[in-house]
């Protein structure tokens, strides 16, 4: 009993960093219909933020989180205005099509700087409290892992708050809802778009400070973070904020759950058979609201 | 005519490499030009003549190559063994394709990609160790029957585009990719045509991993997932020119003759040029090399025959 | 009801509705078309035409009702499998395989559709024989991206014509033609007829209307108001209502929803 529970948890932990990898996909494709399959490649770029600010100067993990998203951001417009940005004019299909060709070669370019500048190594951050532990009913959690899930939440809920409440962040929402309305109400549909993207790699970014802090980092894990972001954006619902982040929880619960009951060389399997179902099934996503 | 004579000469200088090149390195070089070419030639199948892009390219190879391995080191015939790969590697394109290719959007791309990281970290956290050729096996290894597989795949594969190029099913996977709903209002299933050519491409990126499995005397089994195995097919079809039955030869010699050029000079920094090539011929040059070529033989290039020859703004 | 209550009709369209959002399209749409006639489909812009020919072709799923063809119920058909029996639609605002040539457009719906062409051979002689009747065979090699639009349009009914259809849906086919233009258009869609296709046609140009249509039915806000012949139903009291709001003869941009 104690061990499921404690199986939940560590699903959930790992869950919020799925979901926030998610994120960022997410609200990308949804305002400008372009999937970044680089996304992984700016988390880990986000994590290389965060061990270098610690190693050199020891400054904490927690506050890298502003560093690393505002060099995202920067990382995240500058992308956008050399490449992603010249599909605008593109039919929708060929928009999604291209987005994706041209996120896996700058995937393997970003991926291969970062072996260049610094190796192949795994690199972690080690913070005075990084091996303490918060015990409770039988319950161990990682004080860093329960110190990320709350920055994961903040994040989202600020994420939220933004997108409803302010009117850069309504506009965001407009534009994702209909572009052509969007425009014609006034709104400046290309600083919309690069704000979004740039947005969404800000979120890669704060992931990233957070997989640096409860995880390492190596120029290879772009990939892998790229990958379960996708699956939890489908499970989700392409393009739904709030069921993407619900999705994410959903499959870090999965993955520890199967890892428990099936061994866990078979935890990846789980995510590719639910990715499977969902779309034979219920392709809108598993929580859309839609 | 001219045209046949050229293929011809090919054809056959490619079937007295191994006796005419006296030193190893050729035959070995000359092997991977071909390997490549079926590979992407198999990715092409869809990728280029259907337009839907596969990530998960890998998977195929990857699974072709898992079980063919196991199954021939086990002391299955080696035909036997290939044909099981070959299996394994349609039968999981189908269950991929089946869900994924009935949906418009990204769903392909996400499930091909999927598939194959997923398998490649399962297969390397059961399968750790490297898998080695036995020392009897190894004693009697020759290239030449290496060869001479890859040889015939990669013919086979090209066949199998050339026939796109002038069927009735390679009009309609064409139309598709020109646009779903005209081809759907006259009668072509999108849909169908996909899955085939998907599952057709995935059985021959099978074939292509089950030899080099018999080929490689030493190597993890999950570095045959690896996501190279995807990438490398993919700028060599778009380097060479994606949707043309040429387009895979022309990128698989210029990108393997570039390789061993820029990895000598530049080691692993080559991948980063290869990156950036692949996303200036996505932006700038749909089409690839051939489309280039053609262009500067003006209008005598414009394709006359069907659908298939017509490069492809993915 | 069963299938059989008007036997003679070849499409059979029951309490058919599709809403957008909170719009209702096409709102509880019930009509038949009969072997051998052209049904005009009228009503001003946004009344729901495009939107039930997606419908009949395929392209949208109703939310409600139900389509018969030939006595079959195809509601849930693909529409590749519509046009394989027989239903072939032309988009109002026009599509082709932008890519390929003006021969290979026609070529691929002479492979497919209803009797496809027994081999690639056999199929592009009979897609030249298309495209000379629809007046392309001049154009039979150059990208279809290249054609004006006259010539586009034209390139939809060959396509259209090249899967053999039972029945033929042309959505504002004379929209943007000159006269002679037209006329082409009239001798064209007559010798369709006189092949034993049934058609139905959206058109805003009441000389199309006169010239071609048996029947015709009007819609407006999604619902069929009237019904009958041409020069009756244009005197109908609500028809004319409908119309009179929005200028006469009602024109559509080029550049609305399909
Ligand atoms: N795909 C769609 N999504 C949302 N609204 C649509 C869509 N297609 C059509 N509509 C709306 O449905 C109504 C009917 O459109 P349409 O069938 O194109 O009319 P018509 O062809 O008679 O001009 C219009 O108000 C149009 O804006
Ligand atoms: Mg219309």
């Amino acid at each position: 009993m104690t061990i499921l529970a404690q199986n939940t948890v560590f699903g959930l932990l790992i869950g919020a960093l799925y979901g926030l990898a998610a994120v960022g996909l997410s609200l990308v494709f949804g305002v400008l219909k372009m999937l970044n399959v680089a996304h992984g490649e700016l988390i880990m770029l986000g994590g290389y933020v965060t061990f270098w600010l610690f190693t050199l100067w020891r400054i904490d993990p927690f506050l890298s989180l502003l560093p690393s998203a505002l060099a995202l951001f920067l990382v995240g417009c500058l992308l956008y205005k050399v490449l992603f940005s010249r599909l605008l004019h593109a039919p929708e299909e060929t928009k999604v099509k291209n987005s994706i060709l041209i996120g896996f070669g700058l995937a393997l370019i970003l991926q291969t700087i970062a072996i260049q500048a610094w190796t192949a190594d795994e690199r972690a951050v080690s913070p005075g409290y990084a091996g303490a532990v918060l015990a409770a009913g039988g319950i161990a959690v990682p004080l860093s892992r329960l110190g990320a899930l709350a920055v994961a939440f903040l994040a989202l809920g600020g994420l939220h708050v933004f997108l409803h409440r302010t009117y850069p962040g309504k506009a965001i929402r407009a534009t994702a809802e209909d572009v052509e309305a969007a425009s014609l109400a006034g709104i400046p549909v290309p600083v919309i778009f690069l704000a979004a993207f740039g947005l969404g790699s800000a979120l890669a970014g704060i992931a990233g400070t957070l997989v640096g802090l409860t995880d390492a980092v190596s120029p290879a894990i772009g990939l892998g973070w790229t990958l379960k972001a996708l699956i939890v954006v489908v499970l989700g619902g392409l393009g739904s904020i709030s069921g993407t982040f619900v999705a994410g929880l959903f499959l870090g619960v999965a993955e520890s759950m199967s890892g428990f009951f099936l061994g866990n060389a078979y935890r990846e399997i789980v995510g590719l058979m639910l990715f499977l179902l969902v779309l034979g099934v219920r392709p809108q996503g598993l929580f859309a609201r839609r | 005519m001219s045209r046949r004579l050229v293929l011809g000469c090919v054809a056959a200088g490619l079937a007295m490499l191994p006796v005419l090149a006296g030193s190893r390195p050729v035959v070995e070089w000359s092997f991977l030009v071909l390997l490549y070419a079926a590979l992407a030639q198999s990715w092409n199948l869809l990728g280029g003549f259907g337009g839907q892009v596969n990530l998960g390219h890998a998977a195929f190879f990857g699974l072709g190559a898992l079980v063919t391995r196991r199954l021939w080191l086990g002391g299955l015939p080696l035909g036997e063994a290939l044909l099981a790969g070959t299996a394994a590697a349609t039968a999981m394109g189908a269950v991929v394709g089946a869900p994924s290719l009935r949906l418009r959007g990204p769903y392909f791309a996400i499930g091909t990609l999927a598939v194959a990281e997923i398998l490649r970290i399962t297969v390397g956290n059961i399968l750790p160790e490297v898998s080695a050729l036995p020392a009897t096996t190894l004693a009697a290894y020759a290239l030449a029957p290496r060869y001479y597989l890859a040889l015939v795949l990669a013919g086979a594969v090209t066949a199998a585009a050339w026939w796109l190029t002038r069927s009735r099913f390679g009009c309609g996977l064409v139309a598709a990719r020109e646009d779903e709903a005209v081809a759907e209002s006259i009668g072509v299933s999108v849909f169908r045509h996909r899955l085939v050519a998907f599952v057709l491409g995935s059985g021959f990126a099978g074939i292509a991993g089950g030899i080099f499995a018999y080929y490689h005397p030493s190597f993890y089994p999950s570095f045959a997932f690896n996501p190279l195995w995807t990438f490398d097919p993919l700028v060599i079809a778009y380097l060479g020119g994606a949707g043309t039955v040429e387009g895979p030869w022309v990128g698989a010699v210029v990108y393997l003759a570039l390789r061993e050029a820029l990895a000598l000079r530049l080691g692993e920094l080559h991948l980063l040029i290869f990156g950036a090539c692949f996303i200036a011929v996505v932006v700038a040059l749909p089409g690839g090399v051939v489309q280039a070529l053609r262009g500067l033989g003006g209008r005598a290039a414009r394709p006359r025959r069907a659908a298939g020859s017509q490069a492809t703004p993915v | 009801m069963t299938p059989g209550a008007s036997p003679q009709a070849l499409l059979d369209v029951r309490a058919l509705s599709k809403a957008f959002g909170g719009l209702r399209a096409v709102d509880a749409v019930s009509l038949a078309v009969h072997e051998g006639e052209i049904l005009g489909l009228l009503g001003p812009n946004g009344s729901g035409k495009t939107t039930l020919f997606n419908l009949i072709a395929g392209d949208l799923a109703p939310d409600a009702g139900e389509i018969y063809f030939a006595g079959r119920p195809i509601t849930r058909y693909a529409p590749s499998r519509r046009a394989a029996l027989g239903i072939v639609r032309t988009f109002q605002l026009v599509r082709a395989l932008l890519n390929l040539t003006v021969l290979d457009n026609v070529l691929v719906a002479r492979l497919y559709g209803r009797e496809p062409a027994p081999s690639v051979s056999r199929a592009r002689a009979e897609a030249r024989r298309c495209l000379e009747i629809a007046g392309l065979d001049d154009r039979a090699g150059r990208p279809a991206a290249r054609l004006p639009l006259a010539d586009r349009k034209k390139l939809e009914i060959a396509r259209a014509l090249a899967a053999r259809p039972r029945l033929l849906l042309l959505d504002e086919p004379a929209a943007g033609l000159d006269q002679r233009e037209v006329d082409a258009l009239l001798s064209l869609v007559r010798g369709a007829r006189a092949e034993g296709i049934t058609l139905m046609i959206v058109e805003h140009n009441m000389r199309v209307v006169h010239a071609l249509c048996d029947r015709v039915v009007v819609l407006s806000a999604g619902r069929a108001i009237a019904e009958g012949t041409p020069a009756r139903v244009l005197e109908h009291a609500a028809v004319v209502e409908v119309y009179l709001g929005r200028g006469d003869p009602p024109v559509r941009p080029l550049t609305g929803p399909r």
